[in-house]
């Protein structure tokens, strides 16, 4: 991604085009105002010169007759016809070059009325200073100039026409006249200087604005561009994520598969074993029955039936006769002593074929259980795990202690629970193996811990170094050799799927080791 | 571009026609302004039967005022003007027509009062005009000591309009001139007078009803 610079967003040249445009649109706005300002200004003066006729010449007189003055009328009728026209332009066209010249017109106009109403008072002068000054506001030196030229054509037509006027060619002081247009050119010449140099200013504001808005355009631009970008990454990195969680769940049911295939390994090991017993068992039975000694019984009854017409005389005088009693008397012992031993064997059998049926069973319940929850004795959880590895801890001569304390019922995914029991038990089983210890010591312990249950596998086998410690459950470690590396990551897994945890200690090698699965503790309500 | 021109057209046009209604309505005014009052025969000494006291250690100055005429507050601020110039030189009389109206403009009293060294007269029944020949309010006349006329006329340029003009400096050049001792004076400065007419006449009314 391109890193934002100032250098790549300030334009060292502005937009002189933006510039110009802003500049017409900000003195158009001026102009505006300013016409505005001028349609009450219109409004005030004609007023004001009504009242200034009424107060000061309300009447002229002729002796005792009198009538309305002149001035009176002239207030009303040429002030009104002064005002209206650019009260009129200023409302339908304001802004306009036009407009604003008609103003000033208007404006020098009233300024010639307002003199001669009040009697040509040096006063009223200042309004003709004053009106320049409020035309200044228009920022546009044009229209100084026009006010000024009517200005001058009015003192002309005054003098020309009406010599002994102020201004006429007869006065006594006849360059006044000349002392006047000095004041007003010297008003006229600074305001135009003062129009120039605000014009400039604010062409040169206008320049600074459409270099900002430049700016912020590209601002703008850098931005929608950044956010695509990011838009774009945010949505690689939820595919990515929802991949990563796609192989989370693939490697979760890898592991699961690999713990269930390594449960049912060992439950078929244990049946395997069993089996043993089983064929062992029914071997003897068959042995027992192959070689019973029913056929001398059949033998002895041919005899019998043989000499069944003279059955006294054979069985007192025939050496055979004689010895058949006895015979029948051992005959007899021995087969009961076949039926106590096939009795015996047949129990064994019995009791084989049951803990089968258990084992299968518990299998049953490990396939179909999957995902729900059942209330089940702590304690019977890890029963069931040493049962499972039962034939493997009494062929390897382990000795199993168990430490129940007070634990409660828990609900539970019995499955999972017993995966990781399982697995710990047959890894304890295996370090036991590979362990030099004397005797092999397998510890279970089952305890509550505050609000949790910790199920512990404590074994003195070969026991685990510091630097495996830490990678022990990472997917696909393992120190034993055809392990694969999946029973302890997959009940890690298993363990915080449950809101729980599986941790390993040990003081080192050869040391043993504690596994440790601790859940916490959902008791089951039916659990007093 | 049709339209374009066709505005520029209407707004010259409207120009044009708005400012020659205003230049017609300046142009009344001014003229109303500019009317020089009616002239009559003007003595060119002091009336003996006039009942006004000459001076006769200073000039005199007589004034005739219309006492309702808003146009001889001008006149009066001249005379201000002027009278400020040679300050216990001149004795004034302002003569306020009092046949015409009961009682003079309250603010034009007052102005004369503020003369220096003016005597305020009322004229009752017009006599004292018609000895001085005043038709016209604001007309002013000047004698020496002697009780000859040095200055007759107005004191402003225009009607009820102030400011510099010819009849004021013609006064204050009277007036230096009387105070002088060689004031004789063989031709009477004079301008022409501009105010509401003291006495009403048929040609007074007719002129009220044309304007």
């Amino acid at each position: 991604m391109k890193p934002i610079t100032l250098e790549s967003l300030v334009s060292p040249v502005p937009d002189q085009t933006r510039a110009e445009s802003l500049i017409r649109e900000q003195h158009s706005g001026i102009c505006r105002q300013t016409d505005r300002l001028f349609i009450y200004l219109m409004l005030l003066q004609w007023i004001a010169g009504i009242v200034a006729a009424m107060i000061i010449s309300p009447k002229a007189w002729a002796g005792t007759a009198s009538q309305v003055h002149l001035h009176v009328w002239a207030a009303i009728f040429l002030g009104g016809a002064i005002s209206a026209f650019p009260i009129i332009l200023a409302q339908a066209r304001p802004g306009q070059v036009f407009t604003r010249h008609v103003i000033a017109a208007s404006q020098m106009l009233w300024s010639a009325l307002l003199i001669h109403l009040t009697g040509g008072r040096i006063e009223t002068h200042f309004h003709i200073f004053g009106s320049l000054a409020i035309l200044a506001f228009y920022r546009d030196w044009r229209v100084v100039i026009t006010a000024s030229t009517i200005v001058a054509f009015d003192h002309f037509v005054r003098g020309l026409f009406w010599p002994l006027s102020g201004y006429g060619v007869l006065l006594v002081s006849p360059w006044r006249w000349l002392e006047h247009a000095a004041w007003v050119v010297f008003e006229v010449v600074f305001l135009i200087i003062a129009i120039r140099q605000s014009t400039a200013d604010m062409l040169l504001v206008a320049q600074r604005q459409a270099s900002l808005e430049a700016v912020n355009n590209r601002i703008e631009q850098e931005v929608a561009a950044r956010t695509s970008e990011l838009t774009a990454e945010i949505i690689e990195r939820k595919r990515a994520e929802a991949d990563i969680e796609n192989l989370h769940r693939d490697l979760l049911d890898v592991s699961r598969q690999a713990g269930m295939a390594e449960v049912a390994t060992n439950v078929l090991h244990n049946v395997g074993n069993v089996l043993n017993s089983v064929n062992v068992s029914a071997a003897l039975v068959s042995d027992k029955t192959r070689n019973s000694k029913l056929v001398n019984l059949q033998k002895a009854a041919g005899l019998l039936t043989e000499h069944s017409h003279d059955l006294p005389t054979f069985l007192t005088t025939d050496p055979k006769g004689r010895q058949l009693p006895g015979y029948f008397a051992d005959l007899s012992r021995h087969l009961l002593d076949e039926r106590s031993g096939t009795l015996k064997e047949l129990e064994s059998l019995v009791k084989n074929v049951d803990h089968i049926k258990e084992i299968v069973s518990m299998q049953q319940g490990f396939a179909t259980r999957a995902g729900v929850s059942e209330s089940v004795a702590a304690v019977d959880l890890m029963e069931d795990a040493l049962l499972l590895n039962d034939g493997a801890l009494v062929r390897h001569e382990i000795k199993v202690t168990r430490e129940y304390g007070q634990a409660p019922r828990i609900l539970v995914e019995r499955h999972k629970i017993l995966q990781i029991l399982v697995n710990l038990v047959r890894n304890a089983k295996f370090a036991l193996d590979e362990g030099f210890s004397a005797e092999k010591q397998l510890t279970v312990r089952v305890a509550l811990n505050g609000d949790t249950v910790q199920f512990s596998v404590i074994d003195n086998g070969v026991g685990i170094s510091p630097e495996n410690i830490t990678r022990i459950f990472a997917h696909g470690f393992t120190t034993r050799p055809g392990g694969h590396g999946f029973g302890l990551h997959s009940g890690a897994l298993a363990a915080k799927e449950l809101h729980g945890s599986l941790t390993a200690h040990s003081k080192g090698a050869g040391q043993g080791a504690t596994f440790v699965l601790e859940l916490p503790c959902q008791k089951d309500p039916g659990d007093r | 571009m049709r339209n374009a021109v066709k505005r520029h057209w209407i707004r010259v046009i409207a120009v044009v026609a708005w400012l020659l209604a205003v230049g017609f309505g300046f142009w009344q005014v001014t003229s109303y302004s500019h009317r020089i009052g009616a002239a009559s025969s003007t003595p060119v000494v002091w009336p003996t039967q006039s009942h006004l006291m000459r001076d006769e250690n200073q000039a005199t100055l007589v004034v005739f005022l219309h006492p309702r005429c808003p146009c001889s507050e001008a006149t009066i601020s001249e005379l201000e003007r002027v009278v400020a110039h040679c300050q216990d030189r001149l004795t004034i009389h302002t003569v306020f027509e009092k046949s015409t109206v009961t009682e003079p403009k309250t603010s034009l009293k007052s102005m004369a009062g503020r003369l220096p060294g003016n005597i305020n007269y009322h004229d009752e029944s017009g006599v004292e005009g018609r000895n001085f020949g005043a038709t016209t309010s604001g007309y002013t006349l000047l004698f020496d000591k002697g009780g000859h006329l040095l200055f007759n006329g107005g004191a402003t340029s225009e009607r009820g309009h102030a400011g510099d003009n010819l009849g004021s400096s013609l006064l204050l050049a009277a007036i230096r001139k009387a105070s002088s001792s060689s004031s004789l004076s063989v031709n009477p400065a004079n301008t022409p007078v501009f105010g509401c007419p003291l006495f009403h006449s048929p040609t007074n009314a007719l002129k009220a009803a044309i304007l």
